[in-house]
């Protein structure tokens, strides 16, 4: 039986997985808004974390980062003359991103569904946030100065945009992970073995 | 041990030591980190290319139904299209007759001759404001090996510079695209004699599609709608591929005189690209030998 279960999980996430990346860097010319492109593997993530726990946010994390490091990893290696794609970013900013999301405010919010939303936001600013952080970082230490976006612009043209198209793009996901997730009725029953305040029940809308 | 994996800290600290390690390793050149990804490929990209026209095969059947009635109306405009075109083409055949024997007769070299010029489509677009590297569907399996230290020059349809190769997996390849922060090209201005300066993508300046021009010679002064072509130099782009137009000089400091660069290509309406590969001119190195 818990074979069973397993490979359902398995399977599932790894339909979700491969669906959602390759919808993600196949369509980004329709799934954008004023310039920024829907995150559904960063949305998959933390709706996962959130809803499914920490065990199940590692691994989501850590393959979904693989497939977007795969698909579109950042160049920031080698030299001007011969640049050289990074492995790796991805998968740890994702793995970060899933973490964080089945740990924070886990006792306030109660993976409560509607509040799922909030989660998104958080993660989300947080995600552009160390982003900008990085990118800038590189930007400095590859000596091409320290003149970058202001505030105001990254808040408008960056993480404002990000913040609507991954509120938008949460609802369809949030969907199919209650209703066509890896757990039955959306509960993953080892929730309400690990805590004392059976929060399991609280995953109702 | 087991009781050790079953601890979440433990687990993420451990995971995370060894994706730092997997990062820095792949910053080396030739690491054997990029070949972790050639196996991937075998199985991702035929799925990714399955989502991508299943996709594209939904949407074209809705698009389908809503524009039957404009598809009719078209299908009459075309045909008559069809008909000057096939003039038109009846023409141009003549007149490449005609340029072949004249660069016979006058000894005239094209300019990418030497290149061999090769089609692929775009498989994948940037994932975020960071991952935005694209994959094309030309691979290793297609005999396109990318070897170390080795790139080649992507551009459009109508020649104008798209970006470089960046790395090659067995179905696809990697193309780092002019905007991106990590690209950089010697570039001249499209005049005899013209100034050699150097494009490179920014962060500041992606979003809206420019690049950022520096290392303006002090006795250069580039002016609105100056058009840049790769110099040739450094032997990876070939020299004369158009990049774009500069549409703004910044001039304010002497030893920091900048410009911002409109590409001529538009990343985002591209659907296919095209490779050029240096190709070895036998004749001339029989002539060598």
């Amino acid at each position: 039986m818990k074979n069973k279960i397993l490979i359902r999980k398995i399977i599932i996430y790894a339909l979700y997985i491969i669906i959602l990346s390759a919808i993600q860097v196949s369509f980004s010319d329709t799934l954008i808004l004023f310039g920024q492109v829907a995150d559904l593997m960063l949305v998959f993530v933390i709706v996962c974390g959130y809803l499914f726990g920490t065990k199940d946010a590692i691994f989501v994390g850590l393959i979904t980062g693989f497939f977007r490091d795969y698909y579109s990893g950042p160049a920031l290696g080698g030299s001007p003359d011969q640049p050289s794609a990074i492995f790796g970013i991805g998968m740890l900013l994702l793995l970060y991103a899933g973490v964080l999301s089945s740990v924070l405010f886990k006792r306030a919010f109660h993976r409560k569904l509607p509040l799922a939303f909030v989660q998104v936001m958080i993660v989300t600013v947080a995600y552009k946030a160390i982003g900008h952080a990085i990118a800038l970082g590189v930007q400095i230490l590859s000596g091409n100065g320290s003149e970058y976006l202001s505030l105001i612009s990254i808040l408008i043209n960056s993480i404002l945009p990000q913040l609507l198209i991954n509120l938008i793009a949460v609802v369809p996901i949030i969907f199919m992970m209650k209703y066509f997730g890896p757990y039955k009725k959306g509960i993953n029953p080892d929730l309400s073995d690990e805590k004392s305040d059976s929060e399991a029940i609280w995953q109702s809308v | 041990m087991r009781r050790l994996l079953s601890n979440k800290i433990f687990l993420v600290l451990m995971l995370t030591l060894l994706i730092v390690a997997i990062i820095i390793m792949s910053t080396i050149p030739g690491s054997p980190i990029h070949g972790l990804t050639s196996p991937a490929s075998f199985v991702i990209d035929p799925m990714q290319k399955g989502v991508k026209s299943a996709g594209e095969g939904f949407s074209d059947f809705f698009a389908a139904i809503s524009n039957g009635m404009t598809i009719r109306k078209e299908n009459e405009e075309l045909k008559a299209e069809i008909a000057e075109l096939e003039y038109q083409v009846a023409q141009g055949e003549e007149a490449i007759r005609r340029w072949e024997e004249l660069k016979e007769a006058f000894l005239i070299k094209d300019t990418f001759e030497n290149y061999l010029v090769v089609g692929a489509s775009i498989l994948t677009r940037e994932a975020d404001e960071w991952f935005s590297v694209i994959r094309v569907d030309l691979g290793e399996n297609d005999g396109f090996v990318l070897a170390e230290g080795d790139s080649y020059a992507v551009v459009d349809a109508r020649m104008n510079l798209v970006g470089r190769i960046m790395t090659t997996d067995p179905e696809s390849s990697k193309v780092l695209p002019l905007l991106h922060e990590g690209f950089s090209v010697s570039a001249k201005v499209n005049t005899v004699n013209g100034a050699v300066v150097k494009i490179s993508g920014e962060t500041s300046l992606k979003q809206d599609g420019l690049c950022k021009v520096t290392r303006i010679p002090s006795t250069v002064e580039l002016k609105v709608g100056d058009e840049l072509v790769t110099s040739g130099q450094g032997g990876l782009f070939p020299a004369g591929i158009p990049i774009g137009v500069i549409v703004s000089v910044d001039y304010s400091s002497e030893l920091n005189r900048t410009a911002v660069l409109k590409p001529h290509v538009i990343i985002g309406e591209l659907k296919d690209i095209f490779i050029m590969v240096a190709v070895e001119d036998s004749t001339d190195s029989n002539e060598n030998e």
